[in-house]
């Protein structure tokens, strides 16, 4: 199921001719020790990087490709589409869309796998020549490590726990409505969606008593079930290393407010409460 | 509000043999591994298991490269796409003053 942007419209967004050199306004330049002076004038040009990598996450496992797919190919670079381990079929699907389409053989690639191998000797490869990656943090950083070794260009999309901050004029029903939604949104499972708060003192009691009210409205379950709002984390090892963050906040002392049952929601509060999430970057609600 | 679409519970067959995309060949791998519904746990079907020589493959495919030239500079050609390597000569970049230093 894709929530959000439709796919068609990240292509079309693309498939507008652009100019590929744009000249730059004369420039005099002074005379220095490090040249006469003179009138500098330039061109900003724009080509194709070549063999790009699109390693891809499981959030929005089409919609992700289509971001990096369709600007790639529209400046004439190849593909190789590594889609997230635990939802490629779509992915491999849309290689029999660009198929059908008719494009050249090697133009795009999808290379499925369950591991780490195929996507780090994509990266490390002196013959891709970009790597766009969304993902975690955690593989963000592998990836600029070993891409560095054939100076790679690499772009990241990484993952972390986007911050709702409620000033003392805050509307705490408002501020509800907007963190709540975010838990039935892919079940918080989005690099941006607010799913930590910093709150001012005045309204702390208030937003965490009403937060634990609505919780215990939201139905957990099965997500194509139509009166579920909250549905599962991607898989079952996602769910645990969420709780075992969540378990880690406990025992440091910060009190848990609720818990979904079946799982897998969670309400901690405390100063640092949402920080140790952060410095995970569980991706949850 | 229009009607909300039905969902299929079961977009795919779970028996569907699935094969990587290189080169414009669909390609079989030496394994596979499950794809699960995270709502009900079961088996949705069996992704191609992907492994560095398949990377390999698909390098040499997106670079244009014949598959018995991979690795070997001589076979180096211009992708269907555009150029490939990391010293394009694309157009515009005669415009370039050359006394520009």
């Amino acid at each position: 199921m894709q929530v959000g942007p439709n796919l068609a419209d990240r292509y079309s967004q693309y498939a507008v001719p652009q100019n590929l050199d744009r000249a730059e306004l004369p420039v005099t330049q002074a005379s220095s020790a490090l040249g006469p002076a003179g009138l500098v004038g330039a061109v900003a040009h724009r080509q194709p990087a070549g063999v790009v990598a699109c390693i891809t996450s499981y959030n929005f496992p089409l919609v992700n490709v289509a971001g990096k797919l369709a600007p790639a190919l529209a400046m004439g670079n190849t593909c190789i589409i590594k889609p997230a381990p635990q939802d490629p079929l779509g992915v491999l699907r849309l290689g029999e869309a660009v198929v059908e389409a008719g494009f050249p053989p090697g133009v795009v690639n999808v290379l499925t796998s369950s591991g780490v191998d195929a996507s780090a000797a994509l990266v490390s490869s002196p013959d891709v020549n970009m790597v766009s990656f969304t993902g975690s943090s955690a593989v963000g950083k592998r990836i600029m490590a070993d891409g560095a070794a054939s100076m790679t260009r690499v772009l990241m999309e990484l993952g972390g726990k986007g911050a709702l901050v409620m000033t003392e004029d805050a509307d705490v029903g408002k501020a509800v409505g907007a963190i709540a939604s975010v838990w039935g949104f892919h079940s918080g499972q989005i690099c941006t969606a607010p799913t930590r708060v910093i709150c001012h003192r005045s309204l702390y009691d208030e937003l965490v008593s009403t937060l634990a009210n609505v919780a215990g409205m939201l139905k957990v379950g099965d997500a194509i079930e139509r009166d579920t709002l909250v549905g599962p984390l991607v898989s079952e090892q996602q769910r645990d290393n969420v709780e075992a963050f969540v378990r880690g906040g406990v025992e440091a002392g910060h009190p848990g407010v609720w818990w979904g049952t079946p799982r897998p929601a969670w309400l901690l509060r405390g100063p640092h409460a949402a920080g140790r999430l952060h410095a995970g970057h569980a991706s949850c609600p | 509000m229009g009607d909300t679409p039905t969902i299929d519970r079961q977009p795919v067959d779970p028996q569907e043999k699935w094969r990587l995309l290189i080169g414009g060949e669909w390609t079989a791998t030496s394994g596979t591994y499950e794809i699960v519904d995270p709502n009900t746990t079961a088996v949705v079907g069996h992704a191609p298991d992907g492994t560095v020589a398949d990377a390999e493959a698909a390098i040499t495919a997106a670079e244009g490269r014949p598959p018995g030239l991979a690795g070997h500079p001589a076979g180096r050609t211009r992708s269907a796409a555009g150029p490939s390597g990391r010293h394009p000569s694309g157009t515009g970049a005669h415009l370039v003053d050359p006394g520009t230093g």
